[in-house]
């Protein structure tokens, strides 16, 4: 007699009344196989009547499950066959994929599949879906990430992305095992991609036993003699492939070759590439293989929230990397500095679609500026702030800063509207870029150019400043005819705010990757300037971070 | 009207009392545990780790180890503590009425419990907060992960109310399952009546021990509510609570000063430690009373792991447990 209820089946797996079990197996159904179709049976009856005796793991997926069994008939995808022990593997082998093995129950699913007798159809069906269960767990997880920080922090996600169950299961039906469903399902982003064989590669310099860190000492120079030169040098070699042999290992001299390998890893690391050895870049030597490696992780995880297409032409702003990159049919043909906000008005991190851009354009004052930095200005001299281009407007009409007696203006009796009118002093520059969105963010030129020449560029209030707006208006407007370089140069000189729609909007994707790929494919890593990795890695082990 | 008359009348009974000779207001309690060279101790009916009976080997645990310490410090001896089991109902009725000279059973400070009810507590032995206990199986790492789960929880507790509160928060379905008794409620879980059960968290690493396959069970990280538990005596003798807490103190400083059991019995004695005759004689005591402490039980560490940590089937981490130096919040004042 098959049990209708499977209440008790992980009780049993888990080993309540194992022997009890057993001895009933062995009394009941020695000798005789539930049939194919038994089984099929088995499955759409526990998804069709069971609620809440199935584990609690399948009741979570309930209606997923019941979506794809009921479609397909109940044709089970792991009794009996060899999926079953490739997806164990793959759950053992999740951080291949940046993701927790702890996060799977193997061992129980390991067991499970052993202990239900063949001619249980319907303890089989329990386990199947069981496999199921988790076999979504791990495709979300790959897919779109990990849940759980979404319920920690929901503050980490500004846009969501649907996970699509069916899709799922219709791959891994089509494949005889999980790595060629892991191949196909995830995300099928370039520097995701990237991204994961440069974890293999620093998980492989970690199993090698990482890299010693460097003592702290005196700026070094080219040609200096230093007792710490043998120590970066093997620091340097662990990462760097064009160092290695080339060199005595043990001498004190800080030459040419290990000057170049210094830049090169400056480079690498955000740093200013003057192959100085100063605090700064000991500091990025001795970051841990381990702490690197956390670092891949976390971003990985944050390319699961991208939409996977990022268009055929697109621009990625890189807000922890300072820089923008715009890429047609996979190739990157524009690469620019940029600017972000400071850690107190980070940008924030969301996909959009530049519709417009506007030349000359005023700049209006978000209130906030308005009030919390203008007004005292203002106060102070109202004339040099009307010298530097800005008016106030009230209702339609444009007011003269100095026709206003600004002593009883409060923050709460504001009633100002504060623009800047297009000019070479207009903090938004020459021209804008503009993708409106609920953050009021945008790409745009700006008067303190000098400002890119430095590393760390977090200055603004959250919108990017670009190093050379002109030469990415020129590549957007291309397609418009007529729009030549002469004829912006010329929209300018003129002086007046002039809007041109894009005849096809452009995807913008704002991201914050710690570590990202250069054309090369080598990591580029930078610091965590708004914390944010901090805060997902606690997220990610089910801890808030308070900052 | 009836009220006020029972209040008066309860006014009466109080003030009649109080004029006894032998009461509250004469005798210290310290007095009475020497005349009777015994300490009564209530503990509770059986919480693997906290206090248990086992036969030939007598009463042992956390709370016990307690005991035994308030015993060293006033007799000299610390086996000379006669254990009275109390149920949770029972606990307080038991202080008041002198049956016990300490409370060391798992009892969460609270102000009614300080101030209305009129006792005090020596000072908190073990932060604990009410959390959550799942199968592994489930392959769940937070109690964020347990939407549609279905939760065991003890009727009248305001385990249901924290646990219901916490996950309406957080907009996550899941329903309970009540029961009026706490092994009935453990019973239920471990044959699958529920996914998950929820309260105190070291009563729940307790429980673990009793189920099948403790392996086979989690406790979850989230801790949803505050539950400092500590001993606890009656407010109005003021030497004895004094004692006490000193005595609680002494095992904590003992830790940060690392004043091991070994090293007590081979008579080393901390710098940090200088207690002068007066202040000893203050508190009614000897001036060995630390040594004999240290000596017979051990420092809070040594008591913790040995009672409900690594060393213990709870395998309990020191989590806030651990002293402030160590990233707890386990903080005792000098002993100067």
């Amino acid at each position: 007699m098959i049990p209708a209820k499977f209440t008790g089946l992980f009780y049993r797996l888990t080993g309540g009344a194992l022997s009890v079990f057993f001895m009933l197996i062995a009394f009941t159904y020695e000798g005789k196989g539930a049939t194919p179709d038994q089984l099929k049976q088995a499955i759409v009856t526990q998804l069709e009547t069971e609620t809440m005796s199935l584990p609690l793991p399948v009741r979570q997926q309930q209606e997923a499950l019941k979506a794809y069994y009921i479609e397909n008939d109940g044709a089970p995808l792991w009794i009996r066959h060899k999926r079953m022990t490739s997806l164990v593997e793959a759950l053992r082998n999740a951080e291949l994929e940046g993701l927790s093995p702890g996060s799977y129950p193997t061992q129980t699913l390991m067991k499970a599949s052993g202990l239900v007798s063949h001619a249980d159809a319907s303890g089989q069906a329990v386990v199947e879906l069981y496999y199921s269960a988790f076999f979504l767990r791990f495709a979300r997880d790959l897919k779109v990430g990990r849940l759980l920080p979404r319920k920690v922090d929901p503050k980490l996600y500004w846009q969501e992305k649907a996970f699509d169950a069916g899709a799922a299961f219709r791959i891994l039906a089509g494949e005889q095992d999980m790595g060629g469903f892991i191949r196909r399902f995830q995300p099928q982003i370039k520097e995701y991609i990237g991204l994961k064989r440069i974890l293999a590669n620093y998980r492989q310099i970690e199993k090698a036993g990482g890299w010693q860190a460097v003592p702290h000492g005196d700026v070094i120079n080219a040609g200096d003699e230093n007792a710490s030169i043998p120590a970066i040098y093997q620091r340097l070699a662990v990462t760097d492939g064009e160092l290695k042999d080339k060199r005595g290992a043990d001498s004190r001299i800080y030459d040419e070759m290990l000057v170049e390998a210094v830049r090169r890893f400056q480079k690498l690391h955000g740093l200013e590439p003057d192959g100085v050895i100063g605090k700064q870049t000991v500091f990025a030597l001795n970051i841990s293989v381990r702490d690197r490696i956390r670092q891949i992780i976390v971003t990985m995880e944050r390319w699961r929230w991208k939409p996977e297409q990022l268009g055929a032409h697109h621009i990625l702003v890189n807000l922890a990397g300072y820089e923008l990159r715009r890429v047609r049919n996979g190739k990157t043909e524009e690469v620019m500095r940029v600017a972000v906000g400071k850690p107190y008005h980070q940008s924030p991190v969301f996909s959009d679609k530049i519709k417009y851009l506007e030349f000359n354009p005023y700049w209006n004052v978000p209130r906030s500026i308005a009030v919390k930095e203008e007004l005292p200005k203002l106060k102070a001299n109202p004339g040099a702030r009307a010298a530097r281009g800005f008016e106030a407007v009230v209702g339609d009409n444009a007011v003269p800063l100095t026709a206003i007696d600004w002593g009883g203006v409060t923050a709460s009796n504001f009633k100002f509207r504060i623009r800047q009118r297009p000019g070479p002093k207009n903090a938004l520059g020459r021209v804008k870029f503009m993708f409106p969105n609920k953050f009021n963010v945008y790409l745009h030129d700006t008067p303190a150019r000098s400002l890119f020449n430095r590393a760390q560029r977090a200055f603004s209030h959250g919108c990017i400043r670009l190093a050379r707006p002109l030469d990415l208006a020129e590549q957007l407007l291309e397609s418009l005819p007529g729009w030549s370089r002469e004829k912006i140069v010329g929209v300018l000189n003129v002086g007046e705010r002039k809007i041109v729609n894009l005849a096809k909007p452009v995807p913008v994707h704002l991201t914050y990757s710690t570590v990202w790929l250069d054309e090369a494919g080598r990591a580029r890593f930078s610091s965590d300037i708004y914390g944010r990795d901090a805060r997902l890695e606690q997220a990610l082990a089910g801890r808030l971070a308070s900052f | 009207m009836l009220k006020l008359h029972f209040k008066f009348i309860a006014y009466l009974i109080v003030a009649a009392f109080s004029l006894l000779p032998g009461s509250s207001l004469m005798a210290g309690t310290l007095e009475d545990v020497r005349a009777r060279d015994k300490l009564i101790c209530g503990v509770s009916e059986g919480l693997t780790g906290f206090s248990e009976q086992t036969e030939g080997q007598g009463w042992s645990g956390f709370d016990v180890d307690y005991c035994r310490a308030v015993a060293a410090a006033v007799l000299g001896d610390a086996d000379k503590v006669s254990y009275v089991p109390l149920s949770a109902t029972a606990r307080f009725e038991a202080l008041k009425d002198k049956k016990i000279d300490i409370l060391a059973r798992n009892t969460s400070w609270t102000l009614k419990r300080d101030v209305a009810m009129k006792f005090t507590f020596v000072g908190t032995s073990y932060y604990d907060g009410q959390g959550f206990m799942t199968r592994r199986s489930y392959g769940i790492s937070s109690a964020l992960q347990l939407s549609r789960a279905s939760i065991c929880v003890l009727e009248g507790t305001t385990s249901e109310l924290n646990a219901a509160r916490y996950f309406e928060s957080r907009s996550l379905s899941v329903q309970f399952l009540k029961f009026k008794e706490r092994g009935a409620m453990v019973k239920a879980y471990n044959v699958e009546k529920c996914d998950a059960l929820s309260a105190d968290r070291s009563g729940l690493a307790s429980d673990r021990v009793g189920l099948s396959q403790p392996d086979e069970h989690v406790l979850l990280p989230e801790v949803i509510s505050k539950e400092p538990l500590g001993p606890v005596v009656r407010q109005e003798d003021l030497q004895w609570s004094d004692l006490t807490r000193w005595v609680l103190f002494l095992l904590i400083n003992a830790e940060e000063w690392k004043w091991t059991q070994d090293a007590a019995l081979e008579g080393r004695i901390p710098d940090s430690l200088s207690l002068s005759e007066d202040v000893t004689a203050a508190l009614g005591l000897r001036s060995d009373w630390p040594i004999n402490v240290i000596g017979a039980v051990g420092h809070y560490g040594e008591i913790f792991e040995r009672n409900i940590g690594r060393d213990s089937p709870l395998e309990l981490t020191r989590g806030v447990n651990a002293l402030w130096s160590g990233g707890g919040i386990l903080f005792a004042p000098p002993m100067r």
